[in-house]
């Protein structure tokens, strides 16, 4: 056998390795292109965070900040509602308007009951419905200038009292026994 | 080398070159789809839609603090602390109307927004340990109301109308259930 054979010879056996590496390739292409096709419904998507975008501008957020997770509406970079956790571990719910000021807070007070708050367009708190020191409920009114001008209040030993204030926070009138 | 191995060879060597050939142009052609595929997934791009059964937002240690899923054909979201406590839950009520739950550190439901079962919407504010506190809403006439209870659940004041009025009233009682003023 010649020089020039045995050349051709090995060419050639080297072409059957190439074209098994070739269609070895060709496969892994194609399952490449197969995985990046979504077929079906996945069951559950796990990550770390989810944004809705439009136009390039973030509008919903599900994500862990600071180890909590929060989960929220967003335009314009303001918050509109956003549920979260709390500084005590306690769920948090927040309606703010367009100007970015909460307007309406649910959370929870010190003794752990709730408390829903209604605030001004300034984001001062106007209203306020919680359980007082005694778990009975109570709600609190104040004016624009943060003056309390009605109560609904109470306790087990002096049953309920709906009390009116005036503009200082003189009481005016009282429902109580 | 002799006449005969060269015309011997040469049809070995041109089927030979044809094959390279053909290996070459398919060789090239694989490698462009896989630049494109990695540039393709290499850029940041936002899915207009992402469906899935089930999402989950998970922390550095895997555990779930939101899912938003569907149960019994409803949507619903929940999120929860990294102990595995509620924290805000958005569902249906057995009625198929929305429905709104927070929760506080101890995991007690202590806000609810929901229906009544007039239809009307209603929000429950209550103790720390999930008893109802304050009720606003309104009654089966559909006129508004707010409802207070002490510590024992009973009522003890509260602002609606009369009955069969729509004039405003408002009541206070004692623990035991007596009237104990009211207005007018």
């Amino acid at each position: 056998m010649s020089d020039a054979e045995h050349i051709l010879n090995r060419l050639e056996s080297g072409r059957r390795s190439y074209r098994t590496a070739f269609l070895f390739a060709l496969a892994g292409l194609t399952t490449l292109v197969a995985a990046s096709v979504h077929w079906g419904i996945d069951n559950v998507i796990r990550t770390k965070g989810m944004n809705v975008v439009s136009d390039g501008n973030t509008l919903a957020v599900a994500a862990i900040y600071d180890h909590k997770i929060v989960f929220g509406t967003v335009k314009g970079g303001d918050n509109l509602v956003s549920a979260g956790e709390g500084p005590t571990g306690a769920g948090t719910l927040v309606l703010s308007a367009a100007a970015g000021k909460k307007v309406v807070a649910l959370g929870t007070v010190k003794n752990g009951g709730g408390s829903l708050g209604v605030n001004g367009p300034d984001g001062v708190e106007i209203a306020n419905a919680s359980p007082n020191t005694t778990n009975a409920g109570s709600l609190f009114i104040d004016n624009a200038a943060g003056t309390l001008i009605g109560e609904i209040n109470g306790d087990k030993v002096n049953g309920g009292a709906i009390v009116v204030h005036d503009a200082k926070g003189a009481e005016t009138a009282r429902v109580h026994q | 080398m002799s006449f005969n191995h060269d015309s011997e060879m040469l049809p070995r060597l041109r089927k030979l070159e044809r094959s390279q050939n053909r290996y070459k142009a398919a060789f090239i052609v694989t490698a462009a789809i896989a630049v494109f595929l990695c540039a393709i997934g290499a850029r940041k791009h936002a899915d207009d839609t992402l469906q899935a059964k089930s999402f989950e937002i998970v922390n550095d240690d895997g555990k779930v603090l939101a899912r938003f899923s569907s149960v019994n054909g409803k949507g619903e979201f929940r999120s929860y602390r990294a102990d595995g406590n509620p924290l805000v839950s958005l569902y249906s009520s057995t009625d198929n109307s929305g429905r709104v739950e927070l929760y506080n550190a101890d995991g007690r439901s202590v806000i609810t927004l929901s229906t009544a079962t007039s239809g009307s919407g209603i929000i429950s504010v209550n103790t720390g340990s999930g008893e109802r506190s304050i009720v606003l809403g309104s009654t089966p006439s559909n006129n508004g109301g707010v409802w207070i209870y002490n510590a024992d659940g009973k009522r003890i004041a509260t602002i609606s109308t009369a009955s069969g009025t729509s004039d405003g009233l408002a009541e206070t009682y004692d623990a035991s259930g007596t009237r104990t003023g009211h207005l007018p």
